[in-house]
């Protein structure tokens, strides 16, 4: 466990642009959260399409963008992402927030069974719908997943603003990655806390994917209820000053 | 700190003092004495400065207006410095004329070995342009005017620079103008090399200028560059824009790419090495196979049962369209399942550089397939006691209330010691029991500090580990006849933190501490000072 002595320095006064192992002490101020690395290395592009495409086809902002990446430093690729087809941000980012104590094979394993119980469900549907009905049933889980979580995304939330002693939940506009979370947190949160005592993960969810599919169910009530509080306390939306 | 100078006669110039930032420097108030009798320029005082501490530590009228370096004073420190630096080519036996820099460094290295941890403070010789903050000259002249016209603004470089920047781009405006009313005027792309250079970076800037800025003043400059950049320039102006670029690395592919290797079938092979974390990881990959991977000579299927450790295996090949067309074998230890997922994704990618293009290897680089994981786990002292102003740089951990710390002191290779023999004053020793045998039963009063030095047999061992604990009590071997799982806390507690990978306790108290393969010898540890303290 090799654990570097801090020191104090900077990265571009002679250190070479590397790993940073220093600390910028300000006064009265304590640094919590560092990154190994430093703020010169950028994020790695996995995909693998962006490096096949030919030359001929780019754009000159593309050209410029393909030069400049070639004199920065990247960092690591994580290892949760791959360059396979089979890998979907949306399923990582959902086991991600299901897993408890970093157990993120059971979490992992809970997510493809709640996928194969989604199919085999619609698959059951499908063989029991008459010809007319089966173009209509959607069998794809990932599909049924995305629809799902994109159903269950409010689209205005609320917040809490502190005017004159006192908190007022104000609507507020949600910005795309905090109305994604929110599906997935509320959607986590519905299965976690409103299973029967003896109903596995898998099975619960799938239920709750589903309904959500269809547009009902307690998620989807959860949201309904979240933008008909918005509407009432629209006359507070003057308290945001964003 | 104090700044003291070396001196080898008048060999070396006594400019030879600790490097760091004159900034940090400046607040000694050794140099601001040290300056202020520069300025009168006589040698002996500065001595007498360095020899009577008292001066520098009291505040003095003269310390604290900011020192300046004359003219003169620093033409003197370079011709000294010069001299100097001939000198020491001379002693160092090398050509004088062809005295670099970098020679310098290496002979200062050579003669003054330092084993302070701050590389900032060891001593260097530089020339004095890199010592001294390049100060102005006086702005104005006997009669109190000022010689420039902006010297009323308070940042007269700064703005005399965009005062001529912009008269550059009024130029080249007026210039394009009367091209196109010729018609002479094309629109020409002018693509600058704007990748392999930058832009200079405010501290540059200032430093260029010698005078403070501010961000807007900054951003302002680069702004009205860029303009005139966008402009077409003649020589004269491609020039002055040149003068505020810096080059960048273009390719930053720093790593050299193996040949291919041929084994006796004439198979082509590649070796590359990796590691993630604790994991080590060598693999080689074969040019022709079937995407068999062989991992500590056991199929990848089976050393790996999770999925995601074997995505990582697929990912430079899958990332390459090579998926099922190299064999690999490799060896990997330390870590867990993920690290060495991890080690072994990067040894394969390196291997893998010699079979492919340039333009693939620059590819698996920006996919970051290429860099090493810098992430380690966190000591568990910044876990515990999170970073703050002046933190305890020691490693302790608790145990059964005895509070443990873990100290190596490491002292370089003397030939045979015994482990009394080496004992410093007031550590070392129990001060009270002085007919104690180190591992011999023996009664310990509550609350003593017992200490004791393992790896007396290994002469080659040339660190020392003290684990002293405070107080508590703990069990052991000899007292009970075996180690309860409280007991075997502790232990584990010191092994994790003496990078240990197994220990095991033998009979009469001695805990050997086994370290990873290829570290080092294993540490013995005697266990007479585990004794359980009874209870009094």
């Amino acid at each position: 466990m090799a654990a570097p002595t801090a020191k104090v320095s900077r990265g571009w006064s002679g250190l070479a642009l590397g790993v940073r192992i220093a600390v910028l002490r300000l006064p009265g101020l304590t640094q919590v959260r560092w990154s190994r690395y430093g703020p010169e290395y950028q994020d790695p592009q996995i995909d693998k399409e962006y490096y096949r495409k030919p030359l001929a086809q780019l754009t000159e902002e593309e050209t410029y963008e393909r030069e400049l990446r070639k004199t920065q430093v990247i960092k690591a690729a994580p290892a949760t992402k791959t360059s396979s087809v089979f890998e979907d941000p949306v399923i990582s980012k959902f086991t991600n927030m299901m897993m408890k104590g970093g157990n993120k094979i059971l979490a992992r394993s809970l997510m493809t069974q709640t996928l194969e119980a989604v199919k085999r469900k619609q698959f059951e549907k499908y063989h029991a719908a008459s010809a007319e009905e089966q173009a209509t049933v959607e069998r794809n889980p990932y599909t049924i997943f995305h629809q799902a979580l994109k159903n269950c995304e409010p689209v205005i939330g609320l917040v809490p603003i502190l005017k004159g002693g006192h908190f007022y939940q104000v609507p507020v506009p949600l910005a795309e990655r905090r109305r994604r979370f929110l599906a997935m947190k509320w959607m986590i949160t519905e299965c976690r806390e409103k299973k029967p005592r003896r109903m596995l993960m898998p099975e619960k969810l799938s239920q709750e994917l589903l309904e959500a599919f269809c547009n009902r169910g307690p998620v989807i009530k959860r949201k309904h209820d979240m933008h008909k509080m918005a509407e009432a306390n629209r006359a507070l939306a003057h308290y945001r000053w964003w | 700190m104090a700044a003291p100078s070396v001196s080898c006669g008048a060999a070396v110039p006594y400019r030879l003092f600790l490097a760091g930032r004159v900034s940090f420097a400046r607040e000694q108030g050794l140099w601001k004495a040290a300056a202020s009798g520069l300025q009168t320029g006589t040698r002996c005082q500065i001595l007498r400065l360095k020899h009577s501490p008292a001066v520098t530590t009291t505040k003095n009228v003269a310390a604290l207006r900011r020192e300046s370096y004359t003219v003169d004073f620093i033409k003197k420190q370079i011709e000294e410095f010069n001299i100097g630096k001939r000198h020491l080519a001379n002693m160092m036996g090398e050509d004088p004329e062809t005295f670099t820099q970098e020679d310098v460094d290496r002979a200062i290295t050579y003669l003054f070995p330092s084993g302070l941890f701050e590389k900032r403070a060891r001593p260097i010789m530089k020339h004095p342009e890199e010592i001294f903050p390049k100060q102005r000259a006086v702005q104005w002249g006997e009669d109190g005017r000022p010689f420039h016209f902006l010297f009323y603004t308070g940042k007269q470089s700064y703005y005399s620079l965009m005062h001529e920047a912009y008269g550059k781009v009024l130029h080249a405006e007026e210039r394009q103008d009367q091209l196109r009313a010729k018609g002479l005027f094309s629109e020409k792309s002018k693509s600058k090399d704007l990748i392999g250079s930058r832009w200079l970076i405010k501290e540059e800037l200032e430093e260029m200028l010698v005078e403070k800025l501010s961000d807007q003043d900054y951003a302002q400059f680069i702004r009205l560059l860029e303009r005139l950049s966008a402009l077409p320039c003649d020589a004269a102006e491609e020039e002055f824009v040149g003068r505020f670029r810096r080059t960048v690395t273009v390719q930053s592919k720093k790593h050299l790419i193996e040949p291919l290797q041929y084994d006796e079938q004439g198979m082509a092979f590649s070796t590359g090495q990796g590691k993630r974390k604790t994991a080590n990881a060598e693999a080689v990959v074969y040019g022709h196979g079937s995407g068999k991977i062989e991992i500590n000579g056991v199929d990848y299927l089976l050393y790996f049962p999770v999925t995601q450790d074997r995505e990582q295996l697929m990912f430079p090949f899958h990332f390459l369209d090579r998926l099922g067309k190299h064999d690999v074998t490799c060896t990997v230890s330390g870590g867990g399942r993920s690290s060495q997922a991890g080690a072994i994704r990067l040894a394969m990618s390196r291997a893998l550089c010699s079979f492919i293009t340039e333009d693939e290897v620059e590819w698996m680089r920006q996919a970051g397939l290429l860099t090493t994981d810098p992430r380690v786990r966190e000591p568990r002292r910044e876990r515990i006691y999170p970073k703050r102003k002046g933190g305890a740089p020691r490693q302790i951990f608790w145990g059964l209330g005895a509070r443990w710390e873990v100290e190596r002191t490491k002292i370089p290779p003397q030939g045979q010691q015994s482990c009394r023999a080496e004992a410093e004053p007031g550590c070392g020793r129990w001060a009270d029991n002085q007919d104690e045998e180190l591992g011999s039963p023996a009664t310990h009063r509550p609350g003593r500090d017992h200490r004791c030095y393992p790896g007396a047999d290994d002469s080659s061992v040339d660190t020392r580990l003290q684990i002293r604990a405070r107080g508590g009590g703990l069990t052991c071997l000899g007292c009970t006849g075996r180690l309860t799982s409280s007991g075997n806390r502790h232990l584990l507690w010191a092994a994790r933190s003496l990078d240990a990978e197994t220990w095991h306790v033998s009979i009469g108290g001695t805990v050997h501490f086994h370290p990873r393969q290829g570290a080092g010898p294993s540490l013995t540890v005697t266990a007479s000072h585990l004794r359980t303290q009874q209870a009094s």
